[in-house]
């Protein structure tokens, strides 16, 4: 293994949109192996839009994005299928299946895409829900898991194949500060002791700090990338005043201009 | 060194002494490669009786998720249930993965195998509490509609006359080109079958008076009714029901507004209104349709007038209309009863979906038997 970093996910000017109408332009930006890379915005900034083009749920109206070298918008057939399985994907909602259980949920993926022997998945998806904390809720129905269960139950299953890559369409949305804790805790010890790349599009600061090793701003306004880089020296070092606004916590108007 | 490529997994299977077996794992343990691996273990190990077993993994170039789960279920040795097995050689951050799942866990997470019974009285009495249960919520509901429906009416406010229009359109303009289709093909079709058979005795002229009482009297209301409860009575199900799951419905009874006066009456007014449209349309096509075939044999124009007009009374076209109000009020108000009763679940609305279409058409066919008695009786 060479000193440099590998890059993963290469994304080269790209321009994303729907039915014609750009939302984001001019976005490149690299991420390499290992590493928790956040893309941060405000409500409505493209935040998911991008993500679902990296996903390659959406093609990108112009530019290329390139995952483990290959160009997600050509690849076809089984190249494609191959690139798909090298990513999970945790949807914002959790996206589980309601008709099957928990455990039903984290085998679905081996048990459609993979020779495993039986054993083998079983063993897999008990580990893995041990790891997420969900062991005593593998038998549960997805509508019995609280919002918190459901989304680590997402995680759970984006990484049933041990995928390179996982994405995380807003994690800590919508839960409690101590079970968001808890997720970024499980964010931080996966991509440390497997070595798994994370993609994670949030708007939660608190757990930007804490997950983050690298963060790119999407700003609504210019419709690009605002500013690249660590969150604390962003904190501190950052010029623009929408992204220092960002990231202090401060309110874009003075009580003066609300009309009250 | 010899370049292993991405998915390759050598696996070293070596028995020493009686008793004593090792396994030497080299190259990627992966998704892909696990499963050969396993095939060979089964086949070397299983037979065996074993007292010892070596699990070297030192020489594994890689080892994901899956990897580590052979090594688990070789190390809690539940491939050789009488040997002490023990894996080294691991990496050590691996070794710490390895090490938080036990075979503790496995036995206690594990589901259990054993099979529900199902003992017959319990199911009998659960489906009748059901069914019983049904029918209460049938007759709250009803109760609750015909308290709601009038004083809804008188006030203004109450009734969202645009949503009561934005319905009638849907389920009433929207639905003319398959309306027009369904009738025009029933009244060509039996009217086509049936001259065959009034051929032999010389009586073709009377398909018109026969395609004429059936379509006012049964076929019409009943055409309509039907793509009434597949049209619409399926999509007020739907309707309600999303609301339902989304907590909308909880949102209108924190306003202090009740579903029923909300909902359920605009919709249950826009199809009694409705309804008897279709249904004429839907007759007045039908016996179109028979009387096509009755022209295509050569009769008159005049002659089929008369036949008609002989055949068909006021009180048959009030039979007709009076059906169509009967099947309207059911099909809509079965379609939001259906509704508001979905339940939780990704599967709940397509529930709904189909009880209201089923206790539609079902309701409908039994009503329609209901009106053939007492119009028999009155008659008399």
């Amino acid at each position: 293994m060479s000193d440099k970093p590998e890059i993963v996910i290469s994304v080269r000017n790209v321009k994303v949109g729907y039915g014609g109408k750009a939302v984001l332009h001019n976005i490149s930006f690299e991420v390499v192996s290992g590493e928790v890379f956040v893309i941060l915005g405000g409500s409505g900034s493209g935040k998911s839009t991008l993500l679902k083009n990296l996903i390659g749920l959406c093609t990108p109206m112009d530019g290329e994005i390139w995952i483990e070298g290959i160009n997600l918008a050509t690849a076809e057939g089984e190249e494609r299928r191959d690139l798909l399985r090298k990513f999970g994907v945790a949807y914002q909602s959790g996206a589980l299946f309601g008709s099957m259980t928990v455990l039903e949920n984290v085998r679905l993926p081996m048990d459609e895409l993979t020779t495993m022997p039986d054993p083998l998945k079983e063993m897999q998806a008990l580990a893995i829900l041990k790891l997420v904390g969900l062991g005593a809720s593998a038998q549960k129905m997805p509508a019995e898991l609280s919002g918190g269960m459901q989304k680590r139950a997402a995680i759970a299953r984006a990484m049933a194949l041990s995928p390179r890559i996982l994405f995380l369409d807003e994690p800590s949305a919508g839960l409690d500060p101590v079970t968001a804790a808890d997720l970024d805790l499980l964010i931080k010890e996966v991509a440390r002791r497997f070595g798994m790349t994370f993609v994670v599009v949030s708007h939660d600061l608190a757990s930007i700090y804490t997950i983050a090793d690298r963060v790119i701003m999407l700003d609504s306004r210019t419709k690009t990338v605002a500013v690249e880089g660590r969150p604390a020296e962003l904190r501190d070092t950052a010029t623009d005043p929408q992204v220092r606004r960002f990231f202090r916590r401060e309110a874009d108007a003075d009580a003066s201009r609300l009309h009250l | 060194m010899a370049i292993t490529t991405q998915n390759e997994l050598e696996t070293d299977l070596q028995f020493g002494p009686p008793g004593f077996a090792r396994v030497v794992f080299r190259g990627c343990m992966n998704v892909q490669s696990v499963a050969g691996s396993w095939k060979k273990l089964e086949e070397g190990l299983r037979p065996v009786k074993l007292e010892k077993l070596e699990v070297d993994a030192s020489k594994l170039q890689l080892c994901d998720g899956s990897g580590l789960s052979l090594l688990r279920y070789l190390g809690m040795g539940l491939m050789t249930p009488e040997a002490a097995v023990s894996v080294r050689g691991m990496d050590p951050d691996l070794e710490q993965v390895y090490r938080a799942f036990t075979l503790e866990d496995y036995r206690a997470l594990r589901p259990s195998s054993a099979v529900k019974c199902h003992s017959i009285p319990d199911d009998v009495g659960r489906g009748i509490r059901q069914a019983a249960g049904d029918w209460r919520q049938q007759i709250e509901f009803l109760g609750e509609v015909a308290r709601n429906f009038l004083p809804t009416l008188w006030s203004r406010r109450q009734t969202r006359w645009p949503e009561v229009g934005r319905v009638f359109e849907q389920a009433g303009a929207d639905a003319v080109p398959i309306v027009s289709l369904v009738s025009i093909l029933v009244g060509l079709v039996i009217a086509f079958e049936s001259v065959q058979t009034l051929a032999y005795f010389g009586a073709q002229i009377y398909v018109v008076n026969m395609i004429g009482i059936i379509m006012v009297r049964e076929l019409g209301p009943l055409l309509a009714a039907v793509l009434l409860a597949g049209r619409s009575g399926s999509a007020f199900a739907a309707e309600l029901g999303t609301m339902k799951v989304n907590e909308e419905l909880d949102a209108l009874e924190t306003f202090g507004l009740d579903p029923i006066r909300f909902l359920v009456i605009q919709r249950i007014v826009a199809a009694i209104l409705l309804t008897p449209l279709l249904t004429f349309y839907s007759t007045f096509l039908g016996i179109l349709g028979g009387v096509l075939v009755a022209f295509a044999l050569g009769f008159s124009r005049s002659l089929v007038y008369h036949q008609l007009t002989a055949s068909l009374h006021l009180s048959d076209i009030f039979l007709g209309l009076a059906k169509a109000l009967a099947f309207g009020a059911i099909v809509s108000a079965v379609g939001c009863l259906r509704g508001l009763q979905t339940q939780e679940g990704p599967s709940a609305v397509g529930v709904s979906t189909t009880r209201a279409v089923v206790a539609s058409i079902v309701l409908i066919v039994l009503a329609d038997a209901v009106f053939a008695v007492l119009f028999y009786y009155l008659k008399k």
